[in-house]
C-alpha cells in the first residue's frame, strides 16, 4: 500500500521533525546522538529508520516519544506531530499521547513485559490508563469526582473483551487463555504479539517500531512483519520503523532514511535507495548483505568503527571510513541536498557514486 | 475493530480452570523448592506451633495464666521430684501455672511481631517505593533519615521513646515501628533502582502510564518475593526486642504473660528453681530459631534466579 506521490506532496505530514538535536551530557563529554534530523511522515507511510548500532536511530525514536531519560536531553529542534509541536508539551500532555495516538513497540519482548504480572492485566491496564485522563483536571474537586462517579473509566470487563479481542487480531490462538499466562510461559514471537497488542490498545495514530524483530527468529520476523502490514493496511496507521535489518526495510518500507552518527546521510524512496544508493555509507551498507545464491556476490565490511560520539571528526562524519574521502571532506561538513524528487543524500562526492561511476 | 467480541462462558470457565490448575502447578514448584530444605520446614513447624499455641491460648492453657496459688509455689516440673503432671512445666514465684504463662506469652510476642512487621512493611514499601522512584532531594531526605535511624542502637532507641511515652501496647509498637520501616524500605528502594530502568517500566511509560501506575502495578509486585523473605526474618528480630523491653519491664506490662519478662522475673530464682527462666528462654529461642530457619528458606525458594 504505496501512497501514490500525489497524495504524499499534497497530504500535511502526520510527523514532521526539524534539525532535531537531542545530546546526552556524559563526564566524558557531550555525545551528540540525534544532531539536526529532520524528516516527514505522511499518512498511512511506513519509513524506515536504518544505520548501524549508536548511529542515534534509536534515540530519534525515544526523541518523538519524550523518553529520552538523564543524562540526555531534547537541546534543540521541533517535532510537530499532527501539527502540534511534542519538544513544548508538559509530561502530562506527553503522557496522554503516549500509547493514545502514538505508540510505541519495543526491540527486545522478553524484557518489555513485566515479568510478574499476568499478561492479561498488562493488556487491560494498557486499555484503562487512558480511559480517565479527560478528567484529569480539577485538582481536588477532580479526584473527588472520579472518586465518586467512576463511570467514566472502562470497566475490567469491558477491557477485558477488548484485550481478547486485541489479542486475536494479532493472532494469537485461544486468547482468553493466554489472558491468563504470565510472559515467562509464552514464546518470543507471541510476546512480541502481545507488545503489538499493547501498542494497538488505542489505536495509534503513529506507531514507533525500535527493531521488533531483531530478536526474533527468521521465521517469526516474517510473521511479525506480515502482521504489521496486515495492521498498516487494515487501520492505515503510519509507522517509523527503525530497524538495521536493510532485509525487513526492503520488504516492508515505503522511504528510508540512513543514519550515521546522528545525521540523516541519505533519505529516498525504498526502490530509488535500492537501485541508486548515492551516499557511500548506504552503498557499504548494502555491499555489506550476503545474498543467497549469488556466488559472484562477495560481501564487502565497512572498514573501521563508528566514531566515538562525542569525539566526531570535523568535516564529514563518515570521512574516516569513506573510500571516496579527501581532505576538504574530513574538513567541511556536506548538507543534505535533493538530488533527485525525493531522494536525498549528504555528501560532496555524489558525483562520484552515481550507479555508472562506480565508487565503493 | 475496536468493538469487543464476548468469549462463550464456556470457554472462559474452561480457560479459568487451565489457569487454576497452572497456579498450583506453580504452588507445588514451590513447595518442592522450599521442602528440599529440610531445616526450613522443621523452622515452618515450630512457627506453626508457636502461631498456633498464641492463637487458641485460651482454650489451649490448662489454668489461668495470671492465677496466683500461693500454696504451690515453685513447683518444679512434670519430670522432676515433687513435680506433678497438673503443672507439666511447674509454677512460678506465684504459683501460677508455667506452661500456661509461655502458651500465652506465645500470644503477646507474636501480636507485638505481627503488629509491628505489617505496619513497618506498610510504611517501608511507601517510603522505599517514593525514595527509589523519585530519586532527588525526595531520595537523599528519606535516606538520611533512615541512616539518623540506623545510627541509634536499635534497642537504647526503643528504650528511650519507651521511657519519654510510658509502657503500654500502642506506645510498644510505635517505639519499634519507629525505626523497624527502614529495613523493608532500604530493601524495596535498592528492588525499585534496579527495576526502574528496566525496559518494562519503559514499556509502561510508552504506553502513557501515569508515575503512580508505575510504581504501584509495575514495580511494587517485583519486590514482593525480597519483601516477603525481609518481613518473615524481621519477625525474629521484633519478636527478640519485645522480649529485651518486656525484660527491662518496659514492654509487656504484668500481669500480662510475657517471655521477656518472665524471663526477668525468674532470673532472681535462677539458683533455686531454674525452670521459671529458662523456659521462656527456650520458647524465645525455638520462636527465633524457627522464623530464621524458615525465612532463609523461603528466600532461597522465592529466589528470581533459581526460578523457571
Amino acid at each position: 500500500m504505496l501512497p501514490d506521490t500525489e497524495r504524499t506532496i499534497n497530504a500535511e505530514p502526520i510527523l514532521d521533525v526539524r534539525n532535531l538535536r537531542t545530546h546526552f551530557f556524559t563526564d566524558r563529554g557531550v555525545v551528540k546522538a540525534v544532531d539536526g534530523v529532520s524528516f516527514q511522515l505522511y499518512p498511512g507511510e511506513t519509513v524506515g529508520v536504518v544505520g548501524e548500532s549508536g548511529c542515534g536511530k534509536s534515540m530519534t525514536a525515544a526523541s518523538i516519544m519524550r523518553l529520552v531519560s538523564h543524562p540526555g536531553r531534547i537541546v534543540g529542534g521541533e517535532i510537530l506531530f499532527m501539527g502540534e509541536d511534542l519538544v513544548r508539551k508538559s509530561e502530562r500532555e506527553m503522557r496522554r499521547l503516549r500509547g493514545n495516538q502514538l505508540a510505541m513497540i519495543f526491540q527486545d519482548p522478553l524484557t518489555t513485559l513485566n515479568p510478574v504480572l499476568k499478561v492479561g492485566r498488562q493488556i487491560t491496564e494498557s486499555i484503562r490508563v487512558h480511559a480517565g485522563d479527560d478528567r484529569e483536571d480539577g485538582g481536588f474537586f477532580g479526584w473527588l469526582r472520579r472518586l465518586l462517579d467512576p463511570s467514566g473509566r472502562i470497566s475490567r470487563k469491558e477491557a477485558w473483551d477488548r484485550a481478547v479481542d486485541l489479542l486475536r487480531q494479532v493472532g494469537i490462538p485461544a486468547p482468553d487463555e493466554r489472558m491468563r499466562a504470565y510472559p515467562h510461559e509464552m514464546s518470543g514471537g507471541m510476546r512480541q504479539r502481545v507488545m503489538i497488542a499493547i501498542a494497538l490498545a488505542c489505536n495509534p495514530v503513529l506507531l514507533l517500531a525500535d527493531e521488533p524483530t531483531t530478536a526474533l527468529d527468521v521465521t517469526i520476523q516474517a510473521q511479525i512483519l506480515e502482521l504489521m502490514q496486515d495492521i498498516k493496511e487494515k487501520r492505515g496507521t503510519s509507522i517509523l520503523l527503525i530497524t538495521h535489518d536493510f532485509g525487513v526495510v526492503s520488504e516492508f518500507c515505503d522511504r528510508v532514511i540512513v543514519m550515521y552518527a546522528g545525521k540523516i546521510v541519505e533519505q529516498a524512496p525504498l526502490d530509488e535507495l535500492l537501485d541508486n544508493p548515492r551516499h557511500p555509507y548506504t552503498q557499504g551498507l548494502l555491499a555489506s548483505i550476503p545474498r543467497l545464491g549469488d556466488k559472484s556476490h562477495k560481501v564487502r565490511p565497512i572498514k573501521g568503527i563508528v566514531p566515538e560520539l562525542h569525539d566526531l571528526p570535523p568535516g564529514c562524519s563518515f570521512s574516516t571510513r569513506c573510500p571516496l574521502a579527501d581532505e576538504y571532506c574530513g574538513r567541511v561538513e556536506p548538507e543534505l541536498e535533493e538530488i533527485a524528487p525525493g531522494h536525498l543524500v549528504a555528501c560532496h562526492k555524489v558525483d562520484a557514486t552515481a550507479a555508472g561511476a562506480k565508487g565503493a | 475493530m475496536a468493538t469487543a467480541t464476548p468469549t462463550t462462558p464456556v470457554d472462559g470457565r474452561a480457560a479459568r480452570r487451565r489457569a487454576w490448575a497452572r497456579t498450583r502447578e506453580q504452588l507445588a514448584d514451590f513447595w518442592r523448592r522450599f521442602s528440599k530444605n529440610r531445616l526450613a520446614v522443621v523452622g515452618g513447624v515450630v512457627l506453626l506451633l508457636v502461631i498456633i499455641m498464641g492463637l487458641f491460648a485460651p482454650w489451649i492453657a490448662p489454668h489461668d495464666p495470671t492465677l496466683p496459688n500461693f500454696r504451690n509455689r515453685f513447683a518444679p516440673p512434670a519430670w522432676m521430684e515433687g513435680g506433678s503432671w497438673e503443672h507439666p512445666l511447674g509454677t512460678d514465684q506465684l504459683g501460677r501455672d508455667m506452661l500456661s504463662r509461655i502458651i500465652w506469652g506465645a500470644r503477646a510476642s507474636l501480636k507485638v511481631g505481627a503488629v509491628v512487621i505489617s505496619f513497618a512493611t506498610v510504611v517501608g514499601i511507601f517510603m522505599g517505593l517514593v525514595s527509589g522512584y523519585y530519586g532527588g532531594w525526595v531520595d537523599v531526605v528519606i535516606q538520611r533519615l533512615s541512616d539518623i535511624l540506623l545510627a541509634f542502637p536499635y534497642l537504647v532507641l526503643a528504650i528511650a521513646l519507651m521511657g519519654v511515652m510510658g509502657p503500654g501496647f500502642g506506645n510498644l509498637i510505635l517505639a519499634l515501628v519507629y525505626k523497624e520501616w527502614v529495613t523493608p524500605s532500604r530493601i524495596v528502594r535498592g528492588e525499585v533502582l534496579a527495576a526502574k530502568n528496566v525496559e518494562y517500566v519503559e514499556a509502561a511509560r510508552a504506553v502513557g502510564a501515569r508515575d503512580r501506575h508505575i510504581m504501584w502495578r509495575e514495580i511494587l509486585p517485583n519486590t514482593f518475593s525480597s519483601v516477603i523473605v525481609v518481613a518473615t526474618l524481621r519477625v525474629a528480630w521484633v519478636i527478640l526486642m519485645e522480649a529485651s523491653l518486656s525484660f527491662l519491664g518496659l514492654g509487656v506490662q504484668p500481669p500480662e504473660p510475657a517471655w521477656g519478662s518472665m524471663i526477668a522475673q525468674g532470673r532472681e530464682y535462677i539458683f533455686s528453681s531454674w525452670w521459671l527462666a529458662t523456659f521462656p528462654g527456650i520458647a524465645i529461642l525455638l520462636t527465633v530459631l524457627g522464623i530464621n530457619l524458615l525465612g532463609e528458606g523461603l528466600r532461597d525458594a522465592l529466589d528470581p534466579r533459581l526460578r523457571e
